[in-house]
């Protein structure tokens, strides 16, 4: 176990690192500068301002100085925030997106699994068949276009729901069944597809020989077993929350930060590109590396030896 | 049971007569794993729909913008935002709920309804056209919303009439610089599907190759490119699209290029371990054995045996690159105008949602259609080919 964990680390610090890399590389490699937009600044000013941030050094002691700025927890300074922090800046944004980003996970993921198990029970029923339209459609329409629809309907025309902005928990709630959309539709497949499989196995069929109650056979015998595979999913449903956050967050004008990122994307902010795209990378590779430990912590049929491919 | 009562004669048996040379003989036509495959596919109705679907989307996006007499990047300001309106389905009174006949209702605010009646005919010069209003509330100074205090009309009218433009026909309407959208939607699904197969194309080539070699010879080259793969996969997708788009310019190009980067990981993944699964069975080594070359059995033995794994990656990858596109021209990354694809002429619409829904109704339906369509398809692909399925 230690040799795996220890194996899995060094991985992601090797990760990390190439992506960190790639992004100060590219971004050194973009047209224009941060003051650009600024015709008022002076030759003098931009000398002061490129000399401040330390835009004039050579490119090697600009890549130590952000590698090691990194390590430390420290991402630069963003160019037209306030001049602030990037860290500090997306330590503020981090409320919304974390709370859009936790409903709509429970919600997608609960949601979905109760709509897994009534298919994968009421098999090639309308049940059934509902079940499965649903996680089509949810699989299929773009969160923005399913996001929008939401908006207009239940917000604009009907006045439901507030239209935008984040205050109270009825501003959360459109933005959340939005970006649970694709979360509820693959949990439902993959609920779906675990459960069959399950039920059709031998141990399954020893449970109904000893005479076991229906409802036993399905949710201690059955359920339990096919919910853990259900943790596999969470690298690319970390993924849709990402995706989701930079455009629900636009659509709703959530201040998250996959708002601000796309607004600094548009501002050529490198700084902010930079921190929020190494935040996006470490949370990725973090979920991944504890979605696989938990899977061999709560599977005991996987043996660590050579990874568990 | 009552055939156990009936009568059995004797001469009710014969003896079957079977010659040696026919043992050999099949009994049913031969059925190659492509007709079978389409057989099992034909009997999954929501995939055949799907096929159907793509089929019209893709007639659509070649022969679409070649329907009327707009072109795609024509711009004509007086005319723009004007709501849909098609010839035939304009008057018919039951469809009128559909919105496609031209008409736009607008509120107007005023002291009173009558004000605010005469205000919408001066704003919209509705002087000697058909209008129909609807008083949505009176002046009532108590309420505590001071924009709500005023007396607020509908007025519901046809917005060519009153423009003078009746001879054109904008079935589904224009955008806010006055182009037609029908023509834009489906130029936009062109250029779409255009992403979307580009890049699965590319993602396939790339992935099998590496894959392929990766599996095939095996040892030290394989782990070497598995461990680069291994960093790869930890990247996330999203942030390599975004920072290549940067970089480069926005625009076709750069947007197939920032997909393919990282996109070939899945397919090299399941191609090296089909590759690894095969090349250990008999039929490989008999081939090796008569003494064919490594390309020969990578080409015939081994990849017709993973085509149809393939085939069910890349009609997984189209639509994703597809969204893909369309979330990146979404957030300001995409195809710069007067081009369009279907995720900017979302994002457009999006600009005036709540004043004119129409444009965002299109777009998304396509997109919507096209990615439920390849979905289903890929899904009924998958259950045909797979070989675990077949009885």
């Amino acid at each position: 176990m230690a040799r795996y964990i220890t194996q899995r680390i060094i991985y992601m610090i090797i990760t990390l690192f190439l992506i960190a890399t790639a992004t100060f590389f590219l971004m050194k490699l973009l047209p224009g500068t941060p003051f650009n937009m600024e015709d008022k600044l002076t030759e003098a000013q931009k000398a002061a301002l490129y000399e401040q941030y330390g835009l004039n050094d050579p490119l090697p002691v600009q890549y130590a100085n952000y590698i090691f700025g990194l390590v430390q927890g420290d991402m630069g300074i963003s160019f037209q925030f306030d001049n602030r922090k990037v860290e500090d800046l997306i330590m503020d944004r981090i409320g919304p997106s974390a709370q859009l980003g936790f409903q709509s996970l429970v919600f997608g993921t609960v949601i979905g699994l109760i709509l897994g198990l009534i298919s994968a029970i009421k098999r090639n029923t309308a049940y059934d068949y509902s079940s499965n339209l649903m996680a089509i459609l949810g699989k299929s329409i773009p969160s923005f276009v399913f996001a929008g629809l939401l908006q207009y309907y239940l917000a604009v025309k009907f006045g439901w729901f507030p239209v935008s902005f984040w205050d109270s928990f009825k501003h959360t709630i459109l933005p959340t069944i939005a970006n649970a959309m694709f979360t509820l539709a693959v949990t439902q497949r993959f609920l779906r597809t675990e459960m069959l499989e399950v039920l059709g196995s031998d141990y399954i069929v020893l449970a109904r020989a000893k005479g076991l109650k229906n409802s036993v056979v399905t949710f201690k015998h059955g359920l339990r077993n096919a919910l853990i595979p259900v943790i596999t999913i969470m690298g690319p449903l970390v993924v849709s929350m990402m995706t989701g956050s930079l455009v629900i967050e636009k659509i709703f004008a959530i201040p998250g930060i996959g708002e601000q990122f796309v607004r600094s994307i548009q501002m050529n902010d490198y700084a902010m590109i930079m921190g929020t795209t190494m935040f996006f990378s470490i949370l990725f590779v973090v979920v991944i590396l504890i979605v696989d430990l938990l899977y061999v912590v709560v599977d005991p049929r996987i043996r660590l030896t050579g990874g568990k491919e | 049971m009552a055939k156990k009562d009936k009568e059995l004669s004797k001469d009710l048996f014969q003896p079957a007569d079977i010659s040696s040379d026919k043992g050999e003989e099949l009994g049913r036509p031969e059925i190659s794993y492509w007709k079978d495959s389409w057989n099992r596919l034909k009997k999954n109705k929501a995939a055949v729909l799907g096929l159907i679907t793509l089929l019209f989307i893709g007639f659509m996006a070649i022969a679409g913008p070649y329907m009327n007499k707009y072109e795609f990047d024509e711009t004509n300001y007086d005319a723009k935002n004007l709501p849909p309106r098609v010839p035939g389905i304009e008057n018919v009174e039951w469809l009128d709920w559909l919105g496609l006949n031209g008409t736009r209702t607008v509120a107007v605010q005023g002291a009173d309804p009558e004000d605010a009646l005469q205000r919408g005919i001066e704003a919209f010069e509705l002087d000697g056209i058909d209008y129909t209003h609807k008083v949505v509330r009176e002046y009532d100074a108590s309420r505590p919303n001071p924009d709500e205090r005023w007396a607020e009309v509908e007025i519901t009218f046809n917005d060519y009439e009153a423009r003078g433009l009746e001879e054109h026909y904008y079935w589904f309407g224009t955008d806010a610089m006055g182009r037609d959208l029908f023509t834009r939607t489906w130029k936009g699904t062109q250029i779409s599907l255009y992403i979307g197969i580009l890049a699965a194309a590319i993602d396939m080539v790339i992935g099998v190759a590496y894959g392929g070699i990766s599996a095939y010879y095996g040892g030290r080259v394989d782990n070497y490119m598995q461990r680069i793969i291994e960093v790869l996969v930890g990247i996330p997708n999203l942030v390599v699209v975004i920072l290549m788009i940067i970089l480069l310019d926005p625009g076709l190009i750069a947007i197939t290029i920032a997909l393919t980067i990282t996109g070939w990981v899945g397919m090299a993944r399941i191609v090296r371990g089909q590759i690894l699964k095969l090349k250990s069975q008999e039929f490989v080594l008999a081939s090796r054995t008569l003494g064919a070359t490594d390309s020969r059995i990578i080409n015939k033995h081994l990849i017709p045996n993973v085509t149809g794994m393939i085939i069910i990656q890349t009609m997984f990858t189209i639509p994703n690159a597809i969204f893909f596109e369309a979330f990146l021209s979404f957030i300001g990354l995409g195809l710069q105008p007067p081009l369009a694809s279907l995720g900017t002429l979302i994002d457009d619409a999006f600009k005036s949602l709540q004043i004119y829904p129409y444009m965002l109704v299109f777009p998304a339906i396509v997109i919507s259609l096209l990615m439920i369509a390849f979905n289903v398809l890929a899904d009924g692909l998958r259950d045909a080919l797979d070989p675990k399925m077949r009885e």
